[in-house]
């Protein structure tokens, strides 16, 4: 029986083996772990799996940056955007686009846990908290 | 003009740009007043946590892929999946005078339907106690206007003296006292208007008590006058633990800022069992490794740090003080359960009450033999060094003739003398609650008992012949008590005239 560190750690050589040169997540590379994974059958599969799943999950939104908008932007600026964001984490980040138009206006860039507010509705809240 | 405009412009225009950044987080799950978080990378020990609906929480389990959270406020409109934000700022309550008379809740919000309390500045409720090198040893007074404790366990500004004892010994009204005497003191002392009178501000911490008991106090104090100079820092049984948590850190904060202005406070805890055991819930919740009794590793430093930051600082540092009076109750006069023996090793000594002496109607009922004050006597006014200097060792002497007296009638005379004199002292020392004595009064009283003005009175009136002491000294004695006030100690003269003025009211009192 593999403790939860152990399984946590084995799971980080996992994930540093799924990435590609630029440092994302690479489909081809986390496919070519699992069938690994499945032939080898190690102990505690299930709880591996598991555990492999979460560090994956987390690097994919360390690595994406959700760009919420209401007023489509340019291509322009979603490159802007992705190189700021990129050159601020010190790694690369995609950028994904999404409408939200309960914005109203302007933007909010989410990565990770990290919220950028640029939009209507952020200021109408912000007042809303001063008034 | 166009300044004004332009400046004004300024502000718009950042407003306009301006990126609100923020650290985020979801609440995976939530159960008595502990909420896990997930997110929230760069959240910082003890940092507040904004939760929908301007509740507040603060950050204590930092986890590799969780947080775990304990809330301020009402946790019945929060759930999964809530949003959560980083405010990246420490718990802080309001402090200042502007506090005093109010009584606020954990936060530091009014509860007494008074309006906003008046306070400019905030202090972090969780603060690093003062070192080495700002302190300084206590010889200052801090008189209770019990006349058990001034004169033989004297509490001197920046102690910490545990009060401890059963439920409904009387730990409370030990504290209320003190609060009550420091009010008189300094009512006393500002009216006198000596530039060298240094008042203390007294801050009462109510933790896990019925609101009946909380409202008690309050009306206690009112009546007293002593609100004046008390704040009262409220977090009943009815709050949820974390604010029953913090409060005496709250309170402490408030006390610091007394200390650290240059001046002198007393704050009371009551009690830091009851803290003890809402951390002991919260940290059962949160999942951390339990100890002795349930309690986490830490409970130790849970009340180190808090009573650590009571001291007395030097004049470098303003010469301020800040006095901690804990009260921790006992299971069944237990005080070698585990809080209890924690806290009497961080304190500065004791004073431990006994059911059976309270039962006796002997109160307070302190137990001389147990209680301690370890550098209080360095503060004790000369004055009351004299007259009190033996009284613990006759007490003591008295506890052992007495019970060994019970097994013969045959006793020689001077063990028949320190019998007389060791139930009169016992007599003199019982006093009613919320009626504390000026600590001049006390000195007449005791310097009377110990030069036999006392030895013809029957020990069932002893009582009654205190009170008419006292109140001949109010009345009739006021040039003796302020030169006692002023002097602090009995020269020669003073005791003269203290015989003339006792022969007087003993006279009266046969009479």
């Amino acid at each position: 029986m593999l403790s939860i560190k152990k399984i946590s750690t084995f799971t980080q050589q996992l994930l540093k083996h799924s990435l590609d040169s630029k440092g994302l997540v690479s489909p081809k590379l986390v496919q070519v772990t699992l069938q690994t994974l499945r032939l080898k059958k190690p102990a505690n599969h299930l709880a591996i799996l598991k555990s492999y799943k979460l560090q994956v999950l987390r690097k994919l939104q360390d690595t994406t940056a959700l760009v919420e908008y209401s007023g489509c932007p340019s291509e322009d600026q979603i490159s802007a955007i992705q190189k700021l964001l990129s050159k601020k984490y010190n790694r690369h980040i995609q950028v994904k686009t999404k409408e939200n138009p309960s914005l109203l206006a302007g933007i909010r860039v989410s990565v990770a846990d990290d919220v950028y507010e640029s939009s209507a509705n952020g200021r109408l809240g912000i007042l809303a908290k001063t008034v | 003009m166009s300044d004004i405009v332009e400046l004004i412009e300024k502000e718009i225009a950042n407003l306009e740009t301006g990126i609100q950044e923020s650290n985020v987080g979801k609440i995976i799950q939530i159960a008595d007043a502990v909420a896990r978080v997930s997110g929230l990378s760069k959240v910082m020990y003890n940092e507040m946590i904004a939760f929908p609906g301007g509740v507040m929480g603060i950050a204590l389990n930092l986890e590799s892929d969780q947080v775990g959270c304990v809330i301020l406020g009402d946790t019945s409109n929060l759930k999964e999946g809530d949003e959560v934000k980083t405010t990246g700022k420490l718990l802080s309550v309001p402090v200042g005078k502007g506090l005093l008379g109010r009584v606020v809740d954990t936060l530091g919000n009014p509860i007494d339907g008074k309006g906003s309390v008046g306070a400019t500045e905030t202090y972090p409720v969780e603060r690093i106690a003062p070192g080495i090198m700002p302190r300084k040893s206590v010889d200052q007074p801090l008189q209770t206007g019990i006349m058990a404790i001034d004169s033989m366990i004297p509490i001197g500004r920046g102690q910490r003296e545990l009060i401890i004892g059963d439920r409904a010994t009387g730990k409370t009204t030990i504290a209320i006292d003190t609060i009550i005497n420091q009010s008189n003191i300094n009512r006393i002392g500002i009216a006198s208007g000596d530039p060298n009178f240094r008042p203390v501000y007294s801050i009462y911490v109510a933790v896990g008590q019925k609101n009946a008991n909380v409202a008690r106090t309050i009306k206690v104090l009112e009546e007293a006058d002593a609100m004046e100079f008390t704040i009262i820092v409220s977090a009943p049984a009815a709050d949820n633990p974390a604010n029953q948590f913090l409060a005496p850190y709250s309170g402490c904060a408030m006390g610091e800022w007394f200390m650290e202005n240059g001046m002198d406070a007393l704050i009371v805890y009551d009690d830091l069992s009851k803290q003890a055991v809402a951390y002991r819930q919260i940290s059962l919740v949160l999942k951390r490794p339990s100890g002795r009794e349930a309690y986490p590793g830490d409970v130790f430093y849970l009340h180190s740090r808090l009573l650590e930051r009571s001291a007395r600082v030097n004049e470098e540092n303003g010469n301020g003080s800040l006095t901690a009076l804990p009260i921790i109750e006992t299971q069944a006069g237990d005080i070698s359960a585990y809080i209890p023996t924690n806290v009497i090793s961080i304190t500065d000594g004791q004073i431990f009450l006994e059911t059976d002496l309270f039962n006796k109607g002997i109160r307070p009922a302190v137990s001389v033999g147990l209680s301690v004050s370890r550098v209080g006597s360095a503060a004790q006014i000369k004055a009351t060094k004299q007259v009190a200097g033996k009284v613990k060792l006759q007490l003591a002497q008295y506890r052992e003739l007495a019970a060994f007296a019970q097994f013969g009638s045959d006793l020689d005379a001077k063990t028949k003398a320190q019998l007389d004199r060791g139930a009169r002292i016992m007599e003199i020392f019982k006093q009613p609650q919320f009626n504390p004595l000026p600590i001049e009064v006390q000195t007449i009283v005791i310097w009377a008992v110990q030069n036999d003005f006392f030895d013809s009175i029957l020990v069932a009136d002893i009582v009654n012949a205190k009170d008419s002491l006292r109140n001949y000294a109010e009345t009739s004695c006021q040039d003796l008590i302020e030169k006692i006030r002023q002097e602090k100690k009995l020269s020669d003269s003073l005791i003269e005239s203290l015989r003339e003025s006792v022969s007087r009211w003993k006279e009266t009192f046969n009479a």
